[in-house]
């Protein structure tokens, strides 16, 4: 998995030395300091998603054979990043007024976009016709659903923490499900399917059938418009 | 408050939006060729019929364009009506589809119903495929007619695979009574 898929490594190995093993020591030795611990462990955990986030784009559009990259957005995906972030910055501004916590708040707001993202990763696989192998389907799944949930979950809690409980329950079992939806699409290696090449190259008649009826109709409109 | 419920009901929307879209997929196709070829006969679908849909992604002529020092200015026009063209298609699609769906509506009220677990599937579909095409709308807006690469000929094939909704409510009608279908059809669609 370390060479195949390098940021979801990284994620799941901050999450198992990182976050669980130091967990479980500060429990036994320093109890006091273990809240403390555990949020500033969940903030870096909350910011790596977006490496396992990355690891799916660059799977699925930067691998896609052909003459030139599917890698589509340029800079227009660089524009919707910021939007994005100009939106999340936008609510966090809104959750940080309302929540009590503002932790929950950069939760919430960081998991919306992480959300959006993955959804958006799905929409684009569909709209291209760019087929997800399980490994990657999997990892949009599992990452969006629970990323999804702790957005819910991390809402409902901060209601005058009435939903505690049921967040101490739901918020772990979502993770364990992520990752069992995880071990399940990784235990085998299966990339996407690969475009094939042939299909993607566009016969040259027909692209020089486009063009002459592309400047055959500006010439028309031109006359239209200046007769 | 407001704003915290606002969240978890963004939460789960998005919850079900992502096992929607990873989960989804099209209705069955349709074993009566003559079906869907009906469909496509009495329904007017503008969009679909429009040949060099998946020359709109494509960039070559862009890119050579943009390899021109002199010929760069040429080459943003041709981006912009390609993007023009690409959104007016993207319109056309969606009438498209809207009209598939009456079409099918139709039908089901002259007794070409199925159970509801298929409706629902197909509404599920019709609307799935409605958010998809607003979406690549949005990407166009956004980042252009060429961010995509495939998405002219995938939008098309999506679209061209909800015309099999309708077709499979016209196979259990008799085929003998289709040129009435037809005729009232093309009564009701003026």
């Amino acid at each position: 998995m370390r060479a195949r898929y390098p940021f979801l490594f990284t994620y799941l190995l901050y999450c198992f030395l990182g976050m669980e093993v130091t967990l479980f020591a500060i429990r036994h030795v320093a109890e006091n300091i273990y809240v403390r611990t555990y949020w500033d462990l969940e903030l870096v955990s909350l910011f790596l998603r977006f490496l396992v986030i990355w690891e799916i784009y660059r799977q699925t559009f930067g691998n896609t054979a052909g003459p030139r990259r599917t890698w589509p957005l340029g800079w227009g995906g660089v524009g919707l990043c910021l939007g994005l972030v100009a939106v999340c910055g936008f609510t966090w501004l809104l959750a940080y007024r309302s929540f009590h916590s503002i932790l929950l708040s950069l939760e919430c707001t960081v998991g919306i976009a992480q959300a959006v993202l993955v959804l958006g990763a799905l929409f684009g696989a569909k709209l291209s016709g760019i087929a997800m192998g399980r490994n990657m389907w999997g990892l949009a799944v599992g990452l969006g659903a629970y990323v999804s949930i702790g957005v819910l979950n991390y809402a409902l809690s901060d209601v005058n923490g009435f939903m505690m409980r049921l967040l101490r329950v739901v918020a772990p079992s979502s993770f364990v499900g992520m990752v069992l939806v995880w071990t399940w699409a990784l235990w085998n290696y299966v990339p996407n399917p690969q475009t094939d090449p042939a299909r993607q190259k566009l016969p040259s008649e027909a692209a020089a059938w486009w063009a002459r009826q592309w400047e055959r109709s500006r010439d028309e409109v031109r006359k239209v418009v200046n007769p | 408050m407001m704003v915290v419920i606002t969240f978890a009901v963004l939460g789960l929307v998005l919850f079900c939006c992502i096992l929607f879209v990873g989960l989804w997929d099209f209705p069955g196709q349709v074993r009566e060729r003559p079906a869907v070829d009906a469909v496509k006969q009495m329904v007017k679908l503008q969009g679909l019929s429009f040949p060099g849909a998946p020359l709109l992604s494509d960039d070559s002529d862009y890119r050579l364009l943009l390899s021109q020092p002199a010929l760069r200015g040429t080459a943003k026009k041709l981006r912009q009506s390609r993007r023009e063209a690409s959104l007016a298609w993207i319109g056309m699609l969606r009438a498209d589809l809207k009209s598939l769906y009456r079409f099918r509506q139709f039908l089901v009220g002259r007794g070409a119903s199925a159970g509801l677990g298929e409706e629902l599937k197909i509404a599920g579909a019709f609307l799935l495929t409605f958010a998809l095409l607003e979406w690549g709308g949005l990407v166009i807006r956004v980042a252009g007619p060429f961010a995509l690469r495939g998405m002219g000929r995938r939008v098309r094939a999506i679209v061209e695979l909800m015309s099999y909704a309708p077709a499979l409510a016209l196979s259990r009608i008799p085929e003998t009574g289709w040129p009435e279908v037809r005729r009232n059809w093309a009564q009701n669609a003026v």
